[in-house]
């Protein structure tokens, strides 16, 4: 290489070179160290050390640290510095050798200069697009909350509170305000938290929040506004404050248009979900709410509770039907599962026992015939039932239990007792025997027969039989109240204790027995045991304490009457006693042979009359006709509800 | 069913304990001995606690005693606690007002007043 061409490579080579005295005085340096620092050859050669051409930071770093290993270890290699030039600092790697001149000269210091701006660039973007990753895994950490907290949410109003915890939370913010839209599409208020921005009147909200448009949130009074966007419509508005004390994040406007957007998801879900839950609601409702046949020969009182989640709606039902005429059909069942499915297969169900069941078929047939029904309905499967026929006019009950906790007979006196026979296998179950079994139990006037589902006596800390035996003992205890405060506080005493997880089918049935009816001869011998008789048998129709007495009373006025004027003088008149119950009302009938004479001859008949009277209100006395001998007087009066 | 006389009694009050059941078939064997049932007495307490029934015959005895008593100048009360079967009767037929009260000690207190 000539020397021409080798002073050109130094002049311009595409690195920074300088020759610098051992004290850092610039003895050369080339275009390109002269370019980045802007200084012409003549300001800088002989005039400046190389420490003057660095930036502050460089200079001390060179002072310091640079100098000295040079003069130790004659080198440093790829030391980063900055040049301070007129455009601002040139990034640059420093290496330089200390190479000792000829023998008479003194020690020069080679130094070159390469470029690192480039990488400086690269390193910078690095560094932002760290800062930038690591934001945004906070963002994505606080939707992840955010949304957790959305999706577990049950119900609007459920995701209401989840997206006003979050604020407070997660995002950040001093306190929130919710709007929701209303039914008739204004926005209502609804919740607020932590410290909640001032209020603004809705259609302010709306407007701010760019009605919801793209869902974008947006700097608002004291925050951000948030437009909760669902699939086809603004849902609502979140209105956040951001904190004001030092060292708090602002509120992100990407992440809250993040969360807008999932909240208004979620109340699209919301809504759907209740409406869903509701129609499910609506259906258990209309299956259950079926009137019992119009028969005084028996009382029906029924209980429904659904679960602790009342947005589920669970497989439970009772029915009460004729299964033919004088047969009372009673049933109790639980679908396996919850939800519209199991709503709908209870109802299909319900229907099928109705329908199998029939003149001649009785409890155990009844079963086996639905069990070929469940066969192709899943959510049918594995449902369990009691069933049970009641013979209205001589209360022989059959029954049958599909795999379902044992019916309960409370009697008028005496324990009650579980029922444990006539079981078999819930419907559809595998291995089910071709023949089911059934049972037979014998009424009598007064007793009572309890059908219900397993979440009235099951809890999870209490081992069934002593469920069983509680429910027994609660339902003993309440046998003298009238039917459906026997059922009400069974239901409080069982379910009170807890929560109840599972929904709860009650049916109780009250069988009265068959009319009273009862001759005595005119001699009245035998009226104190038809007293006696009488009240017993109003007991068993469940007449209140008061009434049972009253009635007593006036069937004893009137048949001492009836006795007086009907038996005309013959010992072997009678007088019929006759009672039963119609829409409520006891109907008392006493009836003589006698031709009716008003009550002027006695004033102890009158007063007896007066006396019935005053005890039941509606007094009538039928004076026969041709063909219908004799006198009969009627009285009417509520079974319960005290005096008149 | 029968009147008793409370035995044993120094005051000169005659206390009648009615037990069982005063209805139809048990007061017309009773009115013919209304008179001496409360003669010679300083005062006549009936007591009905113990009643098991009470109907329009036994308002006709209780009727009978008083007019006795009363021709006789004897104080006369009568013992039906309320809600028993007797209160509820005279009650209806308006004979409690004057004669009735709900326990023995009233009634000898009222009758000794005079």
């Amino acid at each position: 290489m000539s020397a021409a061409l080798a002073s050109e490579a130094w002049t311009e080579a595409p690195c920074g070179l300088l020759t610098l005295d051992l004290d850092g005085t610039v003895l050369d340096a080339n275009t390109t160290v002269l370019g980045w620092v802007g200084r012409a050859r003549t300001d800088v050669v002989a005039r400046l050390r190389l420490s003057d051409l660095l930036s502050a930071g460089g200079r001390i770093y060179w002072e310091t640290h640079l100098s000295p290993v040079l003069h130790v270890d004659g080198r440093v290699d790829e030391v980063a510095v900055d040049l301070q030039g007129p455009g601002g600092r040139q990034p640059v790697l420093l290496t330089a050798v200390v190479r000792p001149r000829e023998p008479d000269r003194a020690p020069l210091v080679r130094v070159a200069l390469a470029s690192a701006r480039e990488r400086w660039r690269y390193e910078r973007d690095l560094l932002a697009a760290r800062r930038t990753a690591e934001r945004s895994a906070g963002q994505v950490q606080v939707l992840q909350e955010a949304t957790a907290a959305l999706s577990r949410a049950l119900g609007v109003e459920g995701v209401a509170r989840a997206v006003l915890a979050a604020t407070v939370g997660p995002l950040g913010a001093a306190g929130a305000r919710l709007w929701l839209v209303g039914p008739d599409g204004a926005l209502v208020p609804s919740g607020v938290a932590g410290a909640p921005p001032l209020p603004s009147p809705p259609g302010a909200v709306s407007v701010l929040a760019g009605g919801g448009g793209d869902g974008t949130a947006v700097p608002g009074p004291d925050g951000v506004l948030v437009p909760l966007r669902g699939q086809a419509s603004l849902q609502g508005v979140l209105h956040l404050a951001a904190r004001s004390d030092p060292g708090a994040d602002p509120l992100d406007l990407e992440v809250l248009t993040a969360v807008g957007r999932q909240t208004g998801l979620a109340l699209d879900r919301a809504h759907l979900y209740e409406q869903s839950a509701s129609v499910a609601r609506e259906l258990q409702h209309s299956l259950l709410a079926v009137d019992p046949p119009d028969d005084d020969r028996f009382a029906v009182s029924t209980a429904y509770r659904p679960g602790v989640a009342m947005l589920e709606v669970g497989g439970d039902w009772y029915d009460t039907f004729l299964a033919e005429d004088g047969v009372l059909a009673v049933v109790v069942g639980d679908v396996v599962g919850r939800g519209l499915h199991a709503a709908s297969a209870m109802g299909q169900l319900r229907s099928a026992v109705r329908a199998v069941a029939a003149p001649g078929v009785g409890p155990a047939r009844l079963l086996s015939r639905l069990d070929r029904f469940v066969g192709p309905i899943e959510p049918a499967q594995m449902a369990t039932v009691a069933y049970a026929e009641v013979d209205l006019e001589t209360g022989r009950v059959r029954y049958a239990c599909a795999g379902h906790p044992p019916p309960v007979l409370v009697p008028l006196s005496g324990e009650p007792r579980q029922l444990w026979e006539g079981r078999s296998v819930p419907l559809g179950a595998f291995g089910r025997v071709h023949e089911r079994p059934e049972a037979v139990l014998h009424l009598a006037p007064g007793d009572r027969l309890l059908l219900y589902t397993d979440g009235l006596f099951e809890r999870r800390d209490r081992a069934l039989d002593a469920g069983l035996e509680v429910l027994a003992a609660a339902a003993g205890a309440a046998r003298h109240l009238p039917l459906e405060e026997h059922v009400a506080a069974l239901t409080s005493a069982l379910l009170a204790d807890e929560q109840v997880r599972d929904d709860v089918c009650v049916l109780l049935l009250g069988w009265p027995g068959p009319p009273f009816d009862r001759e005595l001869s005119a001699d009245l011998r035998e009226l104190s045991a038809v007293r006696r008789e009488l009240g017993a048998w109003l007991g068993a129709q469940g007449a209140d304490e008061d009434t049972r007495q009253d009635l007593v009373l006036a069937a004893s006025e009137a048949t001492a009457n009836a006795a007086e004027h009907g038996s005309g003088g013959r010992p072997e008149a009678r007088v019929r006693v006759r009672a039963d119950v119609q829409d409520g009302d006891v109907v008392l009938a006493v009836h003589d042979d006698g031709p009716w004479r008003p009550p002027v001859a006695s004033a102890e008949r009158g007063r007896g009359l007066s006396i019935i009277r005053a005890l039941v209100g509606d007094l009538h006395v039928d004076q026969g006709g041709p063909g219908r001998p004799g006198t009969t007087v009627v009285v009417r009066r509520r079974l319960r509800g005290g005096r008149p | 069913m029968k009147l008793e006389e409370q035995p044993g009694r120094e005051d000169g009050v005659r206390v009648l304990a009615g037990r069982g059941e005063l209805d139809v078939t048990a007061v017309p064997a009773i009115l013919p001995g209304v008179s001496a049932l409360v003669a010679g007495a300083r005062a006549v307490v009936l007591d009905l606690t113990e009643l098991e029934f009470f109907d329009s015959a036994g308002v006709r005895l209780v009727d009978q005693l008083a007019r006795e008593c009363a021709r006789r100048a004897e104080p006369f009360a009568v013992v039906a606690p309320t809600g028993g079967p007797s209160r509820r009767v005279l009650d209806l037929v308006g004979l409690s007002e004057p004669l009735v009260v709900d326990d023995l000690a009233a009634a000898l207190e009222r009758v000794q007043r005079g």
